[in-house]
């Protein structure tokens, strides 16, 4: 394990917020995992941004509806940085009325389409995004669209077969066939 | 000089996979482009969630043909991460062997698309000529030209004997000089030096800036190889030099390919040289319990990384991944500017891009 830059990651997240929970774990060829519990979605900006002078690179960010959730329901929204071979996870918790999260594109560009994904497939808002136009979706489709997936052998087992054809001859038509 | 926007893609001549670039033109000169995926989307993330973690291991092997063992790889080496499994030695280099021979053909698939390009048809057929000795390989060790299925968890689902072993050290033997030669008209043939030479430029300040991985970056002299930042399999047993160079243009990354090639026959043959005896895989595999991991691996288009959650059930809780195109699709933005619309298929070959990998 190298201890001095576990080190000053550890002054990092700790000079952010003293409240931050952090663990560590190594695989079998010693690398080193850090796993830190980030207090409120406030505290992910500068974290981010300190991480940047420690020669930290974002590799992507994991939006996930865990088992236990927060007491509004939110996922929970995992960014997995590098920081020299170190792989370091922080876990934060969207806040808001609806669920919101700063964005860190201005600091690790690589977070530019990662937010934009789990914005329209998890309907997390990104706040401050310097381009939040939907990526794999049209304008069109509703978010958190991965949620919504229709399993294709419910689509297939014909059970909303006659459903599905009325509105397509409906929306060709222009008037809902009955 | 008229201001236009053409549209190029999703299908194209020169894109082997579905992309639309709306591209602003100033003339003949590219001023911006915008880029919309979503065409290869399959939801696949959902699918593992449907999955139990072992029928996860030929999910994650379809996700893309050309980078088809690392995805199971690196998944597997996240289970294994959370349940402590130790993989036997054997299978330390099998999983390293299997993983070089598909970086070779991936490589010199991406330079001959590239050459291809640019109208070089006889060395774009020398190139395809090289990676097809790569693809009769793999049909006589594992049966399959492209998903090789490799990689199991706690270990590799193939074994090598001896005869096999023979003819992978032959095979080598035989493509080194063809590659050498390769190389040598890929530097000194004025036609190819005209067409790449300078252009798609990528500084190693925007490389850093972006995140950007493999061969992107290496050919702007970013050094993010994780065979050596983070080993795994047998890469800490092996001599390898990191491929980087410092031209930061189209010619750069091809050479930065052809380069890693002769790093990969190398691995191959000290693999090949020093693979223990021994069992291919754990067994008994213990229970899989509650937890977490974060793995990567360098596949041929650089860094792959896969998190994995898991609640105590044989199905996961989360299944993440993230290819290296995604992080270097954004580059282009930076490589297209001020470029010529002729330029434009090959600076983005250059990125050797995956929509398949992309979107999952």
């Amino acid at each position: 394990m190298n201890i001095e830059r576990k080190d000053s990651i550890v002054a990092l997240v700790k000079s952010v917020s003293a409240d931050a929970e952090i663990r560590w774990t190594t695989d079998d060829k010693d690398n080193d995992y850090g796993w830190v519990e980030v207090p409120t979605a406030a505290d992910l900006v500068p974290m981010a941004k300190g991480l940047v002078p420690l020669s930290g690179r974002l590799v992507t960010i994991t939006a996930h509806a865990p088992q236990n959730p927060s007491e509004k329901g939110f996922y929970e929204v995992c960014y997995h940085f590098v920081v020299k071979g170190t792989t370091l996870t922080l876990r934060v918790v969207p806040e808001g009325t609806t669920p919101t999260v700063p964005s860190i594109t201005p600091y690790h560009k690589a977070a530019d389409w990662a937010e934009r994904e789990i914005h329209e497939l998890y309907q997390i808002e990104i706040s401050g995004h310097p381009n939040p136009r939907p990526l794999f979706l049209t304008n069109e489709t509703q978010p958190k669209a991965m949620e919504r997936l229709v399993p294709l052998s419910t689509m297939g087992n014909g059970a909303c077969t006659n459903t599905l054809w009325e509105k397509i001859m409906g929306d060709k038509s222009g008037e809902v066939v009955h | 000089m008229g201001n236009f926007t053409i549209p190029v893609g999703p299908l194209h001549v020169a894109l082997e996979e579905p992309m639309y670039f709306q591209v602003n033109v100033e003339g003949e000169i590219v001023k911006g482009i915008e880029m919309y995926a979503g065409n290869a989307h399959r939801g696949m993330e959902a699918l593992a969630r449907e999955r139990n973690l072992f029928q996860n291991v030929v999910l994650t092997e379809r996700v893309c043909s050309l980078c088809s063992n690392n995805h199971p790889l690196t998944y597997c080496m996240s289970v294994e991460h959370v349940a402590g499994i130790e993989v036997p030695e054997r299978a330390l280099y099998l999983r390293t062997i299997a993983d070089e021979v598909k970086r070779i053909a991936s490589h010199m698939f991406n330079v001959g698309i590239g050459i291809h390009v640019i109208g070089f048809a006889s060395l774009f057929m020398h190139a395809m000529e090289l990676r097809e000795k790569m693809q009769d390989l793999k049909e006589t060790v594992w049966g399959n030209r492209m998903d090789i299925c490799a990689n199991i968890i706690g270990g590799a689902k193939y074994d090598l004997t001896d005869d096999l072993i023979a003819y992978m050290k032959q095979t080598l033997e035989e493509i080194k000089k063809p590659c050498e030669e390769f190389l040598h008209i890929y530097l000194t043939h004025p036609q190819i030096k005209a067409r790449t030479e300078g252009i798609g430029m990528f500084p190693y300040e925007q490389a850093v800036y972006h995140g950007s991985v493999g061969p992107v970056a290496r050919a702007s002299n970013l050094n993010n190889d994780v065979r050596r930042e983070t080993p795994y399999a047998a890469y800490d047993r092996v001599k390898f030099d990191v491929v980087t160079e410092t031209g930061c243009d189209v010619r750069s990354r091809a050479i930065v390919r052809l380069r890693e090639i002769f790093e990969s026959i190398s691995i191959l043959e000290q693999c090949l040289r020093d693979i223990p005896a021994g069992p291919t895989v754990c067994n008994p595999l213990p229970e899989i319990p509650a937890g977490e991991a974060v793995s990567r691996s360098e596949a041929p288009r650089g860094e792959l990384i896969y998190y994995l959650r898991t609640n105590g059930t044989l199905k996961p809780e989360r299944l993440k991944w993230r290819v290296p195109t995604y992080v270097n699709w954004e580059a282009l933005r930076v490589m297209l500017k001020d470029c010529k619309v002729a330029d434009i298929a090959l600076i983005v070959n250059s990125i050797d891009p995956c929509l398949s990998c992309t979107e999952r």
